[in-house]
């Protein structure tokens, strides 16, 4: 029987959240987490399940963490709580709502929770004022590396409207990357392939992704969708299948964890003469920006391109 | 060369501490086209600090002060020790050190060969 306000499927929930900054929990009455849903960048929901906060964060901010969790049990009331987190030297203001659970003798058998990062909302005149030059080193850097994509693109493009389509379509792909950065802080692999190619080739059915939908850096964010995009491109004219995949390699040695690999695989075959700069991106630029290494090949069946990310990249 | 100057760094080896790759690339192409003999292209303080401990010999160094979330002004000190001519390519002028020879970003071909040749103190 159809209902008049039907549930929302959990990933749109899950998406919500994501571009919210929420997180949320479950923990028994040991405090052992028995479920998360969109945790902090850089934790993995199953890194975290089972565990306390003793067990996954510095023993310093898991008592404070701890004691508010235990008086919001012993008191067996809901309600929010505002803790600073992270040290001194990178501290950070949360808003917990923390509610108990309790089981028909009134005994507490746990709690949920969610958290919201709100450090953003208490900068002083200082904070603003260093903001500020942030602001302004980054929009440097940012129009330096326009200016190197547009030298670079101009020399390998032999017409003017060639060297627009080209420069428009990279210009394109920072945008987009500081659209996905501003909304949700955190940029999922999903929303990359999303804007670098299911958009442009307007046919989602032809773009699978598999493997895990890592969060990235800014940093890896935009060299990511810069590579994707030169792959895509080159497909936007043709039916070409596209796989995607992600997952974690093993650990292997310069890596202080394992790092990650990410592989495209299509049955493009009209695409060999991509320009130099193109596989410049693909080669050198984005395996250098994500501290990893690229192979690509051309065969007479397709295209196979494998980024290696290093771990402080993703989460 | 974009109204830089064909052959004035002849001979050079340039070494370019810079976190995004594609400002590297773009710099590294204006010291080749300028004649450089060597680019060398860093992005890490430990990268940095082992090449200056591998004996390779520098003319002349550009340095991003912020490598990500890394601070490269400890470099500074340890170039000069080497009486290594440096350069400060930054977003922000407010960043760099009193006496220091800046190159600010954005950049023209030309800024780059010309603070470069400064800092060697050849006549531009």
């Amino acid at each position: 029987m159809p209902q008049d306000h039907p549930l929302p499927p959990p990933q749109d929930i899950a998406r919500t959240l994501t571009g919210a900054g929420i997180f949320i929990f479950a923990q028994d009455a040991q405090l052992r987490y028995q479920w998360v849903e969109n945790p902090p960048a850089g934790w993995e929901a199953q890194d975290i399940s089972g565990k306390t906060d003793f067990d996954i964060l510095p023993q310093a901010t898991a008592a404070i963490l701890d004691m508010a969790k235990r008086t919001a049990l012993a008191s067996r009331r809901a309600g929010w709580t505002e803790l600073i987190l992270g040290g001194e030297e990178d501290p950070h203001r949360f808003d917990f709502y923390l509610q108990p659970e309790v089981d028909p003798n009134g005994q507490p058998t746990g709690l949920l929770g969610l958290a919201i990062d709100v450090t953003y909302r208490h900068t002083t005149p200082a904070n603003t004022e260093a903001l500020a030059r942030d602001s302004v080193h980054r929009s440097k850097n940012l129009l330096a590396m326009v200016q190197s994509l547009a030298t670079q693109t101009a020399r390998c493009t032999a017409y003017p409207d060639e060297f627009v389509e080209d420069f428009r379509g990279r210009i394109q792909v920072i945008s987009r990357a500081l659209d996905l950065q501003a909304t949700s802080g955190r940029v999922r692999l999903s929303d990359i392939v999303a804007a670098e190619v299911e958009a442009p080739v307007a046919d989602s059915g032809r773009v699978i992704l598999t493997g895990g939908d890592f969060v990235f850096s800014a940093n890896a964010a935009l060299h990511i969708g810069l590579a994707l995009h030169e792959l895509g491109a080159a497909t936007m004219q043709s039916d070409a299948a596209i796989h995607i995949t992600a997952d974690r390699m093993p650990q292997v040695d310069g890596y202080t964890a394992a790092p990650l690999r990410l592989r495209w695989e299509d049955s493009e075959v009209s695409a060999k003469d991509m320009h130099a700069f193109s596989r410049t991106l693909l080669e050198r630029i984005a395996p250098a920006a994500v501290g990893g290494k690229a192979v690509f090949v051309v065969s007479n069946t397709g295209r196979s391109y494998e980024l290696t990310i290093a771990p402080n990249e993703f989460g | 060369m974009q109204n830089g100057a064909i052959g004035v760094l002849n001979g050079l080896t340039i070494l370019i501490v810079e976190d995004e790759y594609l400002i590297a690339l773009e710099a590294q192409r204006i010291a080749e086209e300028a004649g450089a003999a060597q680019v060398i292209l860093a992005n890490a303080v430990e990268e940095v600090r082992k090449l200056l401990t591998s004996g390779v010999s520098i003319d002349v160094a550009v340095l991003d002060l912020r490598l990500g979330s890394e601070d490269a002004s400890p470099l500074i000190h340890e170039f000069t020790t080497r009486n290594t001519p440096l350069i400060i390519a930054t977003g922000l002028e407010a960043d760099i050190p009193i006496g220091a020879i800046l190159l600010a970003k954005p950049y023209r071909d030309a800024d780059f060969v010309a603070v470069i040749l400064s800092a060697l103190k050849r006549p531009v």
